[in-house]
């Protein structure tokens, strides 16, 4: 407010600065320089690799080959000094890309590959047997006993899963969001108090 | 992602990786509207966390919205909304406006890895999480973490506790909390939070049996949402969509997914940033977003970053070498490089505890779609950009920027690329754990706080919002009364403010006493939505102030003796002083039958044989024969019923004298009979409040005053009105009143002292915007602040409007002496708002909905 304002500093750039490499180790100066790592390394992986693959390039004469690779050289050189100074590790950027590129179709799990897996038809062709027993009864009706029916829902724990919070309309911020479904998802999360279910039904109701 | 989390206990969790982490709570400091020495404090006290946190750890701050249910709560404890029915109706329809802005608060988390010594347990511990792991893979039952681990954890994990500094009141983590986070994480922009778990409610031994390792849901992450798009650009496009769809595994149906962008910070302004002013963490919801942020620290002493400095050193002479041939502006760019490395040398050497702190900060923004994401991930870097603050979005490491934010991940290769390096004492200037924590904890909802900033439209705030709330009760703990002033210029919303507590007073079932000097009549027409109001107008009585009829003999003859001693400027001990206490001696007066003031009147002139009482009846009827005196001495009109429950005196019209009469004998003795009445009737009426607002300590009571200089004017009407806050809190009395310059209203120091709650409108007078903020405790020099109080506070569009979502922001100084911005709320119910903004001065300020 009213009293000194201090300068409070970052140190990161005294640590981290672009290293450049203007001098051969005996002390010589280097034509066109100083280039950056980069520029030094693009342009080794760039001869070593364009010398070992020859036989796809080189058919012109010993000039026109030694231009080819002086001038495709110069080319990576030229673009790689093109990144900014103090731009990112360039294979940790390569890396990045490379891992959005083969980022799985559905996402991952648990580190793995998600497959959503298609829909399958189920065929069911069943005969019901009779039992001894039901034969039995069958046999002679006055013995027929009703058996309670089974509350087979009752034993799916997802079933009694309560439904979450619903969103909240006003909620959405600088993007207008879509409504959301008077229904939202179940969750697997901490069980609604009483009061949040009533204010879970009151805000399906006023959205419909 | 399956969570790092194996098995939790409070305070500890134990991970697939190994090494086990400690969690914790902390709560901010406030930081806010506070002064520069307030700040500093701050300031050091993160300074002293950070050096308390050798290694990795995790410092998380998330917005957690708030259950509006849970806030409507804090307004219903100690009251039963059956029996109050008009609180309920305000309490329900609270939750209405509250649910659609979407309340909101920010949660802070420690989450600290646990050193392990010895080599045995380091290879146990490896043992166990690799078989945790393969025993989740083979789907085979939990071997749960055996109890002397659980004990050697927990002690462990109190121990750094312990060492974090008291005021971050650091509180172990339960796994409800825990899980509470995980789900945040997985849901986070889709407002579909609950309240965060409270600390204490120890579930930890049940979910450490561990049956199943299903607590923490699994949790699907799509880098750029994949699983959105189709077709053969679908994979190209991960290039440009920097966002990640998270999906809760296990939710059941198409899960919805949280899109989220996360960024981080990848350059820092090379200059440095101002402190105060320059707290990018500590002032992050200033972005108008709901923003988590993720500090992912590694702290290291001194000593052992001198290797990595003399590395610096060696690369930067090297540099020269390699540049020296160079035309160019090389040298003075390592010149640079070169004295911030002397710099950062003095720095870690100046203080034997300094500390070198990596941190990487990762933003996180939300929402329901990756538009949303998208649109507010720029905002974010937008807002960061002005601060000098590079926000990048590394291509494909949005699951790793995730990750890096759970606690219980090791820090990873692109956590450490984008650590920032600097001291712990600069880092602690970006005061990540700042509060601007306003108001008491339950009572009446006040408004929103807004010190992020002002709201953006109707219904979006700046940022999550957390309710303000004022306890008319006072505070509990501490004898501290809930009485309020409210400042302002005219038309800043004091009227508004002061009937929307009133209002809540008349709703939990209290009194209401109001002095109206408006010539409108604004709360006469405003307590027309109180059932059952009265209104006392001075100068067209229907219903009459009589001391001795509102009464009776017994307490009015001592309200009419104050009232008289004024009136007459009589004092006590003189011939006519002797003459009015004998006549106003309940036996006297029972004797003669005199059971109300006409009659005392009457009887003075024409039965009584007292010597000089002709003379004193003369005098006195010179009032009562005036239109202005029938108030009190007209038997005709019905005598007021103390019961109502709101009764609004209207003294519209009423001559006061200036402090200059009544200071000055010269002035005093040619003071006309109108001020001299208009100040014994504004004495009267404070002390009628007072007997009214006393007479019942069950229920809550408050007098409202409107001008409260009128009333404190007179010495008597000031003694009267300290007397009122004084004893206030042990009768459940407040006092409520306003005034456009509070020094000057409330000249007494004393007075000024009593009532602690204080809220300032918008002030454009530069010299009353000063002396405002000289009440708050806050520098009265102070441009900014000045600026803040003129300017930012409900400015208006085009000079005579304020926009809808601009009405009633005010400074606002609570009971505990905290002072931040507010905007205040009206009454959620129609009839009520109506019933403010019919009244006159007030314009319409309806609440967001």
């Amino acid at each position: 407010m009213s009293g000194q304002v201090e300068v409070v500093k970052w140190y990161t750039r005294a640590r981290r600065f672009p290293r450049l490499v203007g001098r051969t180790h005996t002390g010589g100066k280097i034509w066109g320089g100083p280039y950056t790592i980069t520029q030094v390394v693009g342009a080794v992986v760039v001869v070593i690799v364009m010398l070992n693959t020859t036989s796809l390039w080189a058919k012109g004469s010993v000039f026109t080959n030694v231009a080819i690779l002086a001038g495709i050289t110069y080319a990576v050189v030229f673009a790689l000094g093109k990144m900014p100074p103090d731009a990112r590790n360039p294979l940790s950027v390569l890396a990045g890309a490379a891992g959005a590129l083969v980022t799985p179709r559905q996402g991952r799990q648990g580190g793995r590959p998600l497959r959503a897996v298609p829909p399958q038809r189920l065929r069911a062709r069943i005969d019901v047997q009779p039992t001894t027993d039901q034969r039995l009864s069958c046999a002679a009706p006055t013995a027929r006993r009703v058996a309670a029916p089974v509350p087979a829902a009752a034993s799916r724990p997802e079933l009694l899963r309560r439904a979450p919070r619903p969103q909240q309309v006003a909620a959405s911020r600088l993007v207008a969001e879509p409504a959301p479904e008077a229904a939202p998802a179940l969750v697997g999360g901490p069980v609604p108090t009483g009061l949040q279910q009533a204010l879970a039904r009151a805000a399906a109701g006023r959205l419909r | 992602m399956r969570s790092g989390t194996a098995s939790m206990t409070t305070g500890v969790r134990w991970t697939y990786s190994g090494a086990p982490w400690a969690d914790f709570v902390l709560t901010a400091l406030p930081y806010g509207l506070r002064p520069d020495k307030d700040k500093a404090t701050v300031r050091m006290l993160h300074t002293a966390l950070l050096r308390a946190l050798p290694g990795e750890s995790l410092l998380l701050g998330v917005c957690a919205s708030m259950d509006p249910a849970a806030v409507v709560d804090k307004m219903l404890t100690g009251i039963d909304p059956a029996s109050h029915p008009q609180w309920a109706a305000e309490c329900q329809a609270t939750l209405d406006w509250l649910d659609e802005i979407g309340p909101g608060k920010r949660i802070y988390w420690l989450s600290v890895p646990l050193a392990t010594t010895s080599p045995l347990q380091v290879v146990r511990q490896g043992v166990r999480a690799a078989l945790s792991g393969l025993g989740d893979v083979l789907a085979l039952p939990r071997t749960p973490v055996p109890p002397a681990e659980v004990a050697r954890r927990t002690k462990q994990a109190a121990a750094i506790g312990a060492a974090i500094p008291a005021p971050f009141r650091p509180s172990a983590a339960t796994p409800a909390q825990m899980m509470w986070l995980h789900q945040h994480a997985v849901r986070r922009g889709l407002f579909q939070d609950l309240d965060l778990p409270a600390s204490g409610g120890d579930v930890a031994g049940d979910l450490l049996a561990p049956a199943s390792g299903c607590v923490l849901s699994d949790v699907v992450l799509d880098e750029g949402a994949m699983a959105d798009h189709d077709g053969a650009t679908a994979r190209a496009g991960t290039l440009t969509r920097r966002h990640l769809k998270v999906t809760d595994a296990s939710a059941i149906g198409a899960g919805e997914g949280s899109y989220q962008a996360l960024s981080v910070i990848a350059g820092v302004p090379t200059d440095g940033f101002a402190f105060p002013g320059g707290e990018v963490i500590g002032r992050i919801d200033e972005c108008g977003l709901d923003v988590d942020w993720a500090m992912r620290l590694s702290v290291r002493a001194a000593s052992s970053v001198i290797p990595a400095n003399n590395r610096a050193l060696n690369n930067l002479n090297e540099q020269y070498d390699q540049r020296s041939a160079e035309v160019s502006h090389a040298t003075s760019a390592l010149d640079r490089i070169g004295s911030a490395l002397a710099e950062y040398a003095k720095a870690l050497d100046a203080d034997q505890l300094e500390v070198e702190t990596q941190a990487t900060i990762i933003l996180a923004v939300a929402g329901a779609n990756a538009e949303s994401a998208r649109a507010q991930g720029a905002a974010l870097a937008d807002h960061f950009s002005r601060m000098g603050y590079k926000l990048a979005a590394p291509l494909g490491y949005q699951q790793a920027l995730w990750k890096a934010m759970q606690p219980g991940i090791a820090a990873s290769r692109a956590v450490r690329e984008f650590a920032q390096i600097t001291t712990s004492t600069a880092l602690a200037a970006t005061v990540p754990l700042a509060s601007t924590a306003l108001g008491s904890a339950g009572g009446s909802l006040l408004g929103l706080n807004i010190a992020a900033g002002p709201m953006l439209a109707p219904g979006i705030t700046c940022g999550p919002t957390s309710p303000v709330f004022h306890d008319l009760e006072g505070a509990s703990d501490a004898d501290v009364s809930g009485s309020m002033v409210v400042a302002g210029e005219l038309g800043a919303g004091k009227t508004a403010t002061l009937m929307k507590l009133a209002g809540d007073v008349a709703d939990k079932g209290g009194q209401l006493v109001i002095a109206d000097r408006t010539a409108k009549g604004e709360w006469a027409e405003w307590a027309k939505a109180i059932p059952g109001a009265v209104v006392v107008d001075a100068a067209a009585p229907t219903l009459s102030l009589d001391p001795l009829r509102v009464f009776g003999i017994r307490v009015g003859s001592a309200v009419m003796a104050s009232f008289l001693a004024p009136l007459l400027n009589v004092s006590p001990t003189s011939e006519r002083g002797v003459l009015v206490a004998d006549v106003l001696d309940p036996a006297y007066l029972t004797e003669h039958d005199l059971d109300s003031s006409g009659a005392l009147v009457a009887h003075l002139l024409h039965g009584c044989a007292l010597e000089g009482a002709h003379e004193l009846g003369r005098l006195v009827s010179a009032f009562a024969r005036r239109d202005l005196g029938r108030v009190i001495f007209d038997a005709s009109i019905p005598a007021l019923k103390t019961t109502a429950p709101a009764m609004v005196m209207r003294t519209h019209g009423l001559a006061l004298p200036s402090r200059e009469e009544l200071e000055h004998a010269h002035l005093f003795s040619q003071m006309g009979l109108e001020k001299i009445y208009g100040r014994a009737l504004n004495a009267l009426i404070a002390a009628l409040a007072r007997r009214v607002c006393f007479a019942d300590t069950s229920t809550l009571a408050a007098f409202v005053i409107s001008e409260l200089h009128a009333m404190t004017i007179s010495f008597e009407g000031e003694r009267e009105v300290s007397e009122f806050v004084r004893d206030g809190r042990k009768h459940r009395a407040v006092l409520l009143a306003d005034d456009h310059d509070p020094m000057g209203g409330i000249s007494s120091v004393t007075l000024r002292g009593l009532i602690p709650a204080r809220i300032l409108m918008r002030q454009r007078d530069k010299t009353l915007a000063r002396r405002s903020l000289a009440w708050l405790d806050l520098d009265p020099d102070d441009e900014a602040l000045i600026e803040m109080v003129r300017t930012a506070t409900s400015p208006t569009t085009d000079g005579v409007m304020v926009p809808e979502h601009r009405r009633g922001e005010a400074t606002m100084r609570d009971m505990a002496g905290n002072v931040g911005r507010i905007k205040i709320m009206l009454p959620a119910r129609d009839h009520r708002r109506a019933a403010i903004t019919a009244g006159g001065t007030a314009a319409a300020r309806t609440p967001a909905p």
